[in-house]
């Protein structure tokens, strides 16, 4: 404590020095701002040709975007792929990582070197499987959201149970349980009642945080399925050729979308 | 008289095991759905690759990975892979690293902010970002404009491997700073202090003690980095549709393209690119095992 | 004139004053113990002397010389720091040579003056280790050790032992006080701890809101407090002030006093003495046990006091509720400044 208030005092004198480092922090956000904010000064230009500025802001762009039923079926799908794989991610990650914490520590090392593999084997590499194994056979899966659902399933594998491993790692996982038993709860009733509320808060985290990645997901859901359950990342690479002020609003859109999920994310990461 | 205690001691001591094995199998089915699903779609398909990538028409054999390396126009997507994904890294990591310690040495409210910023534009990847730099940069890009009105950027074209570079970096620097930042605020103002009272210069002090113990971080990130620009698909295809030739678009247009599909041929290349990531993972590794220096 | 010494120095920060000209001087030698509590300056003190902090107006003058403006590489004094600031990629060696280094002292010379520093503090064997593999109180003799291979002219202490289990704290002050009056060495010590200032120093400095309230030996600083805040600081003191003063010294007094616990009899019977005239009833509230000390809380008409005694023997120590009379000790009663 002592510590960080002596650390916080030096970082706050305000020195010459203090304000190069401001302004590179600002360069930096400029930086990071640029591509966006050209991309919605676009998306409410009514036109903007061979000028530096754009003729005069209009939210057409916007209303003819979110009144294109196209549009709406996508960005829907994509919602609920992501609700159906999280659901699914929680319900099968979670029973696991209570089981590595109680039960077989073994697992849990087991799973430190099975989260590696998605950092190893990027869904380009996964497809070229994925589109032999199951376009055709027992289970021909390729083309239908099944698949999607199961294929972002693996990708938030290491976010969520990095994000159970730590929360279950912060409390008194054994004493809890061992108390939880002794007033008369069964093992179940203990882990619902007393082990998940503690969860709660890393584990949003990790699912806001999914979210807005599975949200922007293009490779798996282009190459395994395509147009035949268009995604919101598909239907803006199709819309490639259509006018540009119009994409620019679907990009914009998009990007509120992962704001808006991103805040939440850091909202709960702090009360967590 | 006998009898009695023994049976209440196996009693005693079947109703434990037994409890175990219920409790054994109540894990077990709780991990295998996971495992299942697990299997299904990461293991399987990965398995499917590593085999087919060395099977010619049934028989074990190099062939693939020696038509892979063998033609020119593959030669040439796996130099422009690993040239724009190691250029695009260094240049990231160092944009990332300075503005880190500018972070670092910022107020705590600035701090916050800007970190919340890089968290939600490294989300900002893949097809939206790549329209959004057409926007700026394409032929008719506001920026673009610009800098012809000035006379400058004549010979920037955004669809070609330079514009790819240009985007990559992009991505990478809100990346690294999310993972160079922690690393910075490790460090402590009393090392500087205490160096200072020694008699070194701030040059002396980053180079004998501040940079040896932000190195690991910093290879560390440069790794992420690299794996993450190798791997990267979606931008590339989104630029250009798949006209750029990099070792994903490759591998890609081999088991999805319109013309002909060599799926073993695509399974050598993805053999490739997956032996470069787990070279990255695990001198990533090495590098966290190694060297760490807990502060306290 | 004094080897270091400090003259009407000022600091602000922000839109606090921690320094309104602010003196303090040390003789050569000498160990001085800045005491007080978190937040009093006494840190930042340490700080300004070392050119860590800067300040706005006022003088610092080494041996002579005003270094208020010199860079801290360039003042030559040796710190050691709460928390060691130990380089965490160099070894125990690596560390101490660490100074020698930036000298540019010849090779086998920079060895021979670490090993023989590190002997002196017990640490030959852990000449490789890197500070993480070290015990706190090993990692506390390293930071000394670079402090004071360099050959300081002046040696800064901040907390140096309040990370520190008891025992290693209590051994550790004895070899940073032989180290010190060995090598004559001029020390500043900031502490919050008064038994550490009281044990350690030469001289104690007690400061409160940046400003120091009184100065001198270890004796004359605990025997005499010359505020309420110095009388509360520095022992368990009996505070009195107005009617309740008066009543335990049988006379109207105006300003407030101070009675060490340890300066008030418990008797048995009212007898009178010249050493504290006329004994006063009380009760005993409580009693506490603190090794070779009983400390009772005694309620006396309406005042409580706090006395400690000797623990001599189990069959000496009185029960809550039983009556006593009580010997104040007239030449030890402290009158305090208002």
């Amino acid at each position: 404590m002592r510590q960080t208030n002596q650390r916080r005092h030096h970082s706050h004198q305000p020195s010459p020095q203090h304000r190069h480092y401001t302004l590179i922090v600002w360069a930096l956000v400029g930086l990071l701002a640029l591509p966006l904010l050209a991309t919605l000064l676009y998306s409410l230009a009514s036109r903007w040709g061979a000028t530096m500025l754009p003729d005069g802001l209009t939210l057409r762009w916007y209303l003819e975007l979110w009144g294109e039923p196209r549009f709406l079926a996508a960005f829907a799908r994509s919602l609920l792929l992501c609700f159906a794989a999280l659901a699914l991610s929680l319900a099968l990650i979670l029973p696991l990582a209570l089981v590595a914490h109680t039960r077989w520590p073994w697992l849990d090392k087991l799973m430190k070197l099975l989260m590696l593999l998605p950092f190893a084997v990027p869904p380009v590499v996964g497809s070229v499987g994925l589109l032999q194994l199951y376009a055709g056979g027992p289970l021909p899966l390729v083309g239908t959201p099944w698949i999607l659902i199961a294929c972002f399933f693996t990708l938030t594998v290491p976010f969520m149970y990095q994000a159970m491993a730590t929360s279950l790692k912060a409390i008194p996982l054994r004493d809890l349980l061992d108390a939880a038993h002794l007033l008369g709860a069964s093992t179940p009733q203990a882990f619902i009642q007393v082990i998940l509320p503690n969860l709660r808060n890393g584990v949003l985290v990790a699912l806001f945080l999914s979210f807005s990645f599975l949200f922007g997901e293009f490779v798996f859901a282009n190459l395994l399925v395509g147009t035949r359950y268009e995604t919101l990342q598909v239907y803006l690479n199709n819309m490639r050729n259509h006018s540009g002020h119009f994409t620019s609003a679907l990009v914009i859109s998009y990007f509120f979308a992962i704001l808006l999920l991103t805040w939440m994310a850091n909202r709960f990461s702090r009360s967590a | 008289m006998l009898s009695q205690p023994i049976a209440l001691n196996t009693a005693l001591r079947r109703q434990p095991r037994l409890r175990l094995a219920r409790g054994s199998l109540g894990a077990l089915l709780a991990v295998l759905p996971f495992f299942l699903m697990f299997g299904l779609f990461q293991l399987a398909p990965l398995a499917w690759v590593a085999v087919n990538s060395l099977l010619v028409d049934g028989q074990w054999s190099l062939g693939h990975f020696r038509e892979a390396l063998g033609s020119p126009f593959m030669r040439q997507a796996l130099g422009n892979s690993l040239w724009v994904s190691a250029l695009s890294s260094v240049l990231g990591l160092i944009i990332a690293a300075l503005s880190s310690y500018a972070l670092y040495r910022s107020s705590s409210r600035l701090r916050e902010l800007v970190l919340a910023f890089a968290s939600m534009t490294s989300n900002f990847s893949g097809v939206p970002l790549a329209f959004a730099f057409i926007i700026l940069l394409g032929f008719n890009g506001s920026l673009s404009l610009l800098l012809r009105q000035w006379g400058l950027g004549d010979d920037f074209n955004l669809y070609s491997t330079q514009g790819l570079l240009l985007i990559y970096t992009y991505f990478q620097i809100p990346l690294g700073v999310l993972l160079l930042y922690p690393a910075f605020d490790a460090l402590r103002d009393d090392w500087q202090e205490a160096a200072a009272l020694l008699g070194a210069s701030p040059w002396v002090f980053w180079r004998d003690i501040g940079l040896p113990v932000l190195w690991p971080a910093i290879a560390g990130t440069l790794l992420i980095l690299l794996a993450n620009a190798m791997g990267a698909y979606a931008t590339a295809y989104a630029l250009t549709s798949g006209n750029l030739n990099l070792l994903t678009i490759r591998i890609a247009s081999l088991v999805a393209g319109d013309i002909y599909l060599e799926p073993q041929l695509a399974s050598a290349l993805a053999m490739l690119l997956v032996g470069m990531l787990v070279l990255t993972a695990v001198v990533n590794q090495c590098l966290l095992q190694r060297s760490r220096y807990a502060p306290d | 004139m004094a080897f270091l010494n400090i003259q009407c120095l000022h600091k602000r920060y922000a839109d606090q004053t921690l320094f309104a000209g602010l003196n303090l001087s040390v003789e050569r030698g000498q160990l001085v113990s800045l005491l007080g509590p978190s937040g009093c300056g006494k840190s930042t003190l340490l700080r300004t002397i070392a050119g860590l902090t800067d300040i706005d107006q006022g003088r610092i003058e080494l041996d002579g010389h005003d270094i208020s403006r010199l860079a801290p590489q360039q003042r030559g004094i040796g710190m050691v720091f709460q928390n060691y600031a130990l380089f965490p990629n160099l070894s125990v060696f690596a560390n101490v040579a660490f100074g020698l280094k930036q000298q540019k002292l010849d090779k086998a010379l920079i060895a021979t003056r670490v090993n023989t520093m590190l002997e002196r503090v017990e640490l030959s064997a852990f000449a490789k280790r890197l500070p993480h593999q070290l015990s706190g109180g090993q990692r506390q003799r390293v930071a000394l050790a670079r402090a004071l291979v360099i050959q300081p002219r002046l040696l800064l202490l901040d907390e140096p032992l309040s990370a520190l289990d008891a025992p290693i704290r209590r051994s550790l002050r004895q070899q940073i006080r032989s180290l010190q009056q060995e090598l004559a060495l001029t020390t500043v010590f900031v502490t919050h701890d008064q038994e550490e200032a009281l044990t350690l120093s030469d001289r104690v400095v007690l400061m409160h809101s940046g400003e120091i309230i009184q100065q001198g030996s270890a004796e004359n600083v605990y025997s005499a407090p010359v505020s309420p805040f110095a009388a509360g600081f520095i022992g368990h003191y009996n505070l009195l002030a107005g009617a309740a003063a008066a009543s335990v010294l049988g006379r109207s007094t105006l300003s407030a006093i101070a009675i060490r616990p340890e300066a008030i009899e418990l008797l048995d019977t009212p007898q009178a003495d010249p050493r504290w005239g006329t004994p006063l009833a009380g009760r005993i509230l409580s009693r506490q046990l603190l090794g070779n000390i009983v400390r009772y809380q005694v309620q006396c008409a309406e005042v409580t006091l706090i006395c400690d005694c000797l623990n001599r023997s189990a069959a000496d120590l009185r029960a809550s509720g039983s009556a006593v009379w009580l010997g104040v000790l007239q030449a030890e009663v402290r009158t305090l400044a208002a």
